[in-house]
């Protein structure tokens, strides 16, 4: 997990030093932003690995969920993105603050697709129910229902992405929003997603 | 949906605030990237879309990586 913070710290500061020397390219960045992904998606993968060392077995399920199912330090973060981005957009840092809605979308989707499974049984009583033909049915019931469920997700996750892979230079060029505008409009999508996972969380 | 019963011990939520952190840095690296791109390179809605998949090949190369990985698992319960 350090390795891939450091990876990821690397490809941060060799994007800045580009930008410094201004030998900054769109290959580049891609490039750069390419490594620093990897050691986030490393670190996430990571990071729920190391919960049951620290619980034991049986409350590591529990704690996985705290940390990855109730999704609120990605919301939180998810929501801060864009709002520190504007507000280092005001600092002359040539912004930040977007991105989050794409990611916050796949996890608003994932959860709800979590909280299905939960319902439908598909996780423990479907595993527990293996050998029972009606209960089998009733697995592949609700398995082919959240395959239509995950479809759905999928159709709506690609309209989204196509949607938010024009939205910042549409609305610099066409609506002529700053750094801080479209930090702004991003932040405002983020306090949605903390409403929405709160409502979520209490229902 | 049952709540936790016993209190998940301070490793574990030095863990959580860790992974607060890292998400955090996460977005804003990652809100940053188009903004940068449109203003200093002034690339287009084409070439922006590039870079969105250039900054989520990872996920997609990790998740095939898993289910490549899963795979001998489920064929031998088959």
């Amino acid at each position: 997990m350090a390795g891939s913070e450091a990876l990821r710290a690397a490809a941060l500061l060799g994007i800045l030093a580009l930008i410094w020397f201004n030998l900054l390219t769109l290959p580049l960045l891609a490039l750069l932003g390419f490594v620093a992904v990897c050691g986030t998606v490393a670190y996430s993968v990571a990071a729920p690995a190391l919960v049951p060392p620290f619980t034991g077995y049986r409350p590591a399920v529990a704690a996985i969920s705290q940390l990855r199912g109730s999704n609120w330090p990605r919301t939180v973060a998810f929501a801060s993105g864009p709002a520190l981005g504007r507000r280092a957009g005001r600092m002359g840092w040539r912004g930040a603050g977007v991105w989050v809605c794409r990611h916050a979308f796949h996890d608003r989707s994932r959860s709800a697709f979590r909280n299905l499974r939960t319902r439908a049984g598909v996780g423990a009583e479907a595993a527990s129910a293996a050998g029972n033909p009606r209960r089998r049915r009733f697995r592949c019931f609700n398995i082919s229902c959240c395959g239509r469920y995950s479809q759905r997700q999928f159709i709506f996750n690609t309209g989204s992405f196509l949607v938010l892979a024009i939205f910042v230079p549409y609305a610099i060029r066409h609506l002529g929003l700053s750094a801080s505008g479209v930090g702004t409009v991003l932040a405002m999508y983020g306090v949605g997603m903390v409403v929405g996972a709160l409502s979520a969380d209490g229902g | 949906m049952s709540a936790v019963a016993t209190p998940l011990p301070p490793t574990f939520n030095r863990l959580a605030w860790s992974n607060l952190a890292a998400q955090s840095a996460e977005q804003i690296a990652l809100a940053a990237a188009p903004i940068v791109a449109v203003l200093m390179l002034g690339v287009g809605e084409g070439q922006t879309g590039l870079l969105q998949t250039a900054l989520t090949l990872p996920f997609i190369l990790f998740a095939m990586s898993r289910r490549a990985a899963r795979r001998p698992y489920f064929t031998a319960r088959a």
